[in-house]
This record gives structure tokens, sequence and C-alpha cells, in this order.
């Protein structure tokens, strides 16, 4: 997370909290996806992307987080 | 550049400048690159690397080291 210093703790925790999409990975390890507003008004080249939030099996402990290009938010909207 | 390894997370992280990240792109499974604000590479993520990779060793090739 140090090395991404442009994303926001708050925002991942916002992310595992209210995701448009949830997904196990087969090794355990939990994926989610989110929209953050205020990191696309931060940093305007991140418009329109999904922050992916990864955490350990347990769904807490965050392993990793970047903007995913691939996530398709209107594929996977509630 | 500088490799440091997170036993806990098995993730490698291969730092190729000092300059900070602003974007990101995964370009395979497990395997995530950043770049800098001029677009250029400055890292490479690596998940599960003790599957991916042979941790035991690290040899490096005609790299021009300060002797």
């Amino acid at each position: 997370m140090v090395r991404r210093s442009y994303l926001k703790l708050e925002w991942c925790i916002a992310v595992i909290e209210k995701p448009l999409r949830r997904e196990v990975q087969a090794d355990g390890r939990v994926q989610f996806w989110g929209m953050v507003e205020e990191m696309a008004e931060r940093h305007p080249n991140l418009h329109g992307r999904a922050l992916k939030v990864v955490t350990l099996s347990d769904g807490v402990t965050i392993h990793t987080a970047y903007p995913d290009r691939n996530f398709k938010v209107e594929e996977n909207a509630d | 550049m500088r490799i440091s390894y997170d036993t806990a997370t098995d993730a490698l992280y291969i730092h190729l400048s000092e300059m900070p990240g602003a974007d990101a792109e995964e370009i395979a499974p497990g395997v995530v690159v950043d770049f800098g604000e001029d677009g250029r590479l400055v890292g490479i993520e690596i998940d599960h690397a003790s599957k991916l990779l042979d941790l035991t060793k690290l040899e490096t090739e005609s790299i021009p080291l300060p002797t």
C-alpha cells in the first residue's frame, strides 16, 4: 500500500464495506471493487476506474489495492 | 533497483525507480505494474511469488554494479 501512496486507506475500507462486486479467489483471498469519487477528483487520470482491493481470506486484512482498468462498472453494478 | 519480499503475503516487489507511483495495471493474474506520473514503469508487484519464482537464489548478469 505504501508504494501506491496516491491511494488512501479510507478509500480501501469504503470499498470493502460497500463493494460493487465481491469475489473470492481460488486461494481464499477476497477481491472487492468499488468506485471512489474522491480518488477520481484527486487523480483525474484515474477517472472512471474502479478501485480494486484484495484482502487476505479474513476479508479484512488488505493485501493490495490498485485502480483496475479492466473492471467495467456497467457490467457489474447492481 | 531494489527487490523486496513480504513473507506474510508472499508478495514480491521490484522497485525499478524511486519515483512514486501514480497509476497501476494488472498485466497478468497476480502481476501488477506501477507507473509514475510520466507514464514510466516504476515497479512490479508479483503475488504468490514463491509459487511463480525461485526465491532461493538471485543472480545478475552483466549489470554494471560498481566495484
